[in-house]
């Protein structure tokens, strides 16, 4: 019993792929490590060696340190894994992912593995220092040599590694869903969250289940998620799929009035295809989703955050307590939110 | 350093009036001690040795009307200190992790206290977005800056970073208990022509050689701190600064407001290049970067831009003085090309925010920007060519060298076409 729908609980009614994770869209890696305190992340969107792909973003108030933004923002195109990552060790993870860039290429270019795209997730509860001390360069080797698309660990793994939301120990969660356009898979980084607010598929659990103690007002409740797909997205669309996804997160009450910052990045692995001449000498063949086809974009976006909040609930809630945050009571959970 | 004041009336309507102007530029230029500044004609004739360099204004040639501050350079913002760490080491083919080395690190403080203790408001833009600038995310976010920029070579952009952070943590570790980050705003540029950029040999001790080393004052321009290994224009190019004096009121008890720039240059095709309006560019067409042993390399093509201004700004409008930049990069003839990372940072000291932020702050009337405007256009141009004069002829890695560009016959092509 350790994901949502092993409760026999759900959200929405749109199916999953097959393992409802993040890796369900073809050619995605997910790796994690550990530092001393904390870990790093890693969303490798391709299969094999460093290719560009489009991405977009969303940010609530602006987000906190991403690298790789200028680059997101006016090429609207990456070809670096993602990674989440504490703030204070964003430069020491950007330069091993430079040693991934170069072992590519030592050309540093934009379709080689260059800028590499940190996101800063500033919601571990450690000191600066310690985090800053604690991850590097061997964290990031290790986490890309850890990257499999065969399975996505939860919980308090990798930057879930001590956040907390709701009250309980949260951390990494996944999911996916399959529409007509395409497989959307999601992972998040869950931090923060009222414990009144909790909600399962609209059902106002966090207001029912006793028990739950909010998180003191010291602890910054920053979050960040990155959205993966196979339908052909162009840069401005993948904006919106980031944005609307977040609708999600808002849902299941891990976004609220309090939430200090967070950021979503979101990718299509098929919009661009630089490898594949186009119609002229010097294009490359982009491909887009047709409007009437986004809003069920959307909702897998959103169906898929919301449950992969959970799901780092339910992952995390017998893994060990770093700082003595309690797990979720799961029993109860599932009773509460099935009554 | 005391503002010197204008004696004429000054608003934005009369910033077309050619009578103001000069009257206001007439006085600032005896009060505002320029000691770089010449008198047009005198300069030009001046001997000069082969090897030296010199500030634009040295040479006589003189962008736009506004006067200059006392040190024509970011540091005429107060409080704004400068350093630089300058890494050159080695000759001969290239062994990436020895060298040689041709990067460095050039550090801005915005204010005599800690960033992070005394941040200021900021907004940055990107002009073209083939680049790096860590940290834009919480500038975005917040409005403010509470971390130094720093300005390095491509390769190094993580281990600065975490230089910065080990440099704020160090000194502060108490500042970061709570909402305070270190985020430091790390830019680049390329320096693979001539520097070991898979080497990365800009780490934290070269971080904090700059930071503790920024100081108030003349800033070195040239082949110094992140821009030891760039060019422009196709010549060896680096870091460049200027300044402006900006009337701050309608009357001379209002005083200036002082605009800086701090550039990293390294982009340009020799042929796009203006200085001054001359198409120099087009007039020089020989003294081209020589290929040692080296395969070929792609071109460096990026200019970082960072402003400062002691005028009290909010942080879309330092957005706006972000956009003026551009206009200056068109001047000199650049046109943002697709492999540039082309981005500016501005900020203002002309308030408190953070946590002795004023509940009520006095900013600029946005009707009152048109001044600052043009200080930031005629200082970032000035900095950009300041960066070319400053810069000397550079051997680097595999024997590749960029030339200097030729004072000699820069000044004659200004006496050519007029401009002198």
């Amino acid at each position: 019993m350790r994901r949502l729908r092993d409760l026999g609980l759900s959200v929405g009614e749109l199916p999953t792929g097959p393992l409802n994770a993040i890796i369900d869209v073809e050619g995605v890696r997910v790796g994690h490590a550990r530092g001393a305190v904390g870990g790093i992340t890693v969303v490798v969107p391709f299969p094999d060696i460093p290719r560009r792909y489009y991405a977009g973003r969303w940010s609530l108030d602006g987000g906190d340190d991403t690298t790789a933004l200028a680059m997101l923002e006016d090429f609207g195109a990456l070809s670096t894994p993602i990674a989440l990552a504490p703030a204070p060790a964003v430069g020491r993870v950007y330069d091993g992912f430079l040693d991934y860039g170069f072992s590519h290429s030592a050309g540093l270019g934009e379709d080689e593995g260059w800028p590499p795209a940190v996101i800063a997730v500033d919601g571990v509860p450690a000191p600066a220092v310690s985090l800053h001390a604690a991850l590097g360069t061997a964290q990031v080797a290790a986490a890309l040599s850890t990257v499999t698309d065969s399975g996505v660990a939860e919980g308090q793994i990798g930057i879930g590694q001590s956040l907390a939301a709701f009250g309980v120990r949260a951390g990494i969660g996944n999911s996916s869903r399959v529409v007509d356009a395409g497989t959307v898979g999601v992972l998040v980084a869950a931090n923060g969250g009222e414990p009144r607010r909790l909600s399962v598929n609209g059902i106002p659990v966090g207001r029912w289940l006793a028990g739950l103690t909010p998180l003191p007002p010291t602890r910054r409740r920053a979050f960040a998620a990155v959205i993966v797909t196979d339908a052909p997205l162009l840069p401005g669309q993948l904006d919106r799929l980031a944005q609307r996804s977040f609708f999600g997160l808002v849902r299941v009450g891990l976004v609220d009035e309090l939430t200090t910052s967070g950021t979503i990045i979101a990718v299509s692995t098929t919009g661009l295809d630089d490898g594949l001449e186009g119609l002229a000498p010097g294009t490359v063949t982009a491909r887009m989703t047709p409007e009437a086809s986004l809003p069920a974009l959307f909702v897998a976006g959103a169906d898929a955050c919301e449950e992969a909040v959970l799901n780092a609930l339910i992952a995390a809630h017998n893994q060990r307590s770093t700082d003595g945050v309690p797990g979720l009571p799961v029993d109860a959970f599932r009773d509460t939110a099935t009554r | 350093m005391t503002r010197p004041r204008p004696q004429s009336e000054y608003s934005d309507r009369l910033l077309d009036r050619d009578l103001s102007r000069r009257r206001f530029l007439g006085l600032s230029l005896t009060a505002a001690a320029l000691p770089l500044a010449c008198a047009p004609g005198t300069t030009g004739s001046r001997s000069r040795g082969a090897g030296e360099r010199a500030r634009l204004r040295d040479l006589g040639i003189v962008i736009g009307d506004l006067p200059t501050g006392p040190y024509n350079a970011i540091t005429d913002v107060a409080g704004v200190r400068v350093g630089h760490t300058t890494l050159i080491r080695g000759y001969g083919p290239l062994v990436i992790g020895q060298g040689p080395v041709r990067t460095g690190v050039t550090a801005i403080l915005p204010r005599s206290d800690p960033p992070w203790r005394r941040p200021v408001f900021a907004a940055d833009l990107t002009i073209n977005g083939n680049g790096e600038f860590t940290g834009l995310g919480p500038v975005r976010r917040t409005g403010v800056l509470g971390g130094p920029i720093l300005l390095t070579d491509t390769g190094s952009v993580g281990r600065v970073h975490d230089g910065g952070v080990q440099w704020a943590l160090a000194r502060d570790a108490d500042a970061f208990d709570g909402e305070v980050r270190p985020d430091p705003v790390v830019g680049e540029t390329w320096a693979d022509f001539l520097n070991d950029t898979v080497g990365r040999h800009v780490g934290s001790v070269e971080v904090a050689r700059a930071l503790t080393s920024a100081a108030a004052g003349p800033v070195a321009e040239g082949c110094v701190g992140g821009g030891t290994g760039m060019r422009a224009f196709q010549f060896k190019a680096g870091i460049g600064t200027a300044s402006r004096l900006v009337p701050a009121g309608p009357d001379d008890a209002d005083g200036a407001w002082r605009v800086g720039v701090l550039v990293q240059a390294n982009f340009g095709s020799r042929h796009h290049m203006i200085v001054n309006g001359v198409p120099v560019g087009r007039e020089i067409v020989d003294l081209l970067p020589e290929r040692g042993t080296a395969t070929a390399v792609p071109p460096g093509n990026s200019l970082l831009i960072v402003i400062a201004t002691d005028a009290p700004l909010l942080p879309i409008q330092l957005q706006r003085l972000c956009r003026r930049a551009t206009l200056a990069m068109g001047r000199t003839g650049a046109v943002s090309t697709h492999g540039s990372g082309d981005l500016a940072i501005a900020f203002s000291t002309g308030n408190e925010t953070g946590p002795a932020a004023a509940e009520s702050l006095q900013v600029m009337h946005t009707s009152r920007m048109s001044w600052l405007h043009t200080g930031v256009v005629e200082a970032t141009e000035e900095a950009i060519l300041n960066s070319l004069t400053a810069a000397s002829t550079m051997e680097g890695r595999d024997g590749n060298t960029i030339h200097a560009l030729p004072l000699d016959r820069l000044t004659d092509l200004m006496h050519r076409f007029g401009r002198q």
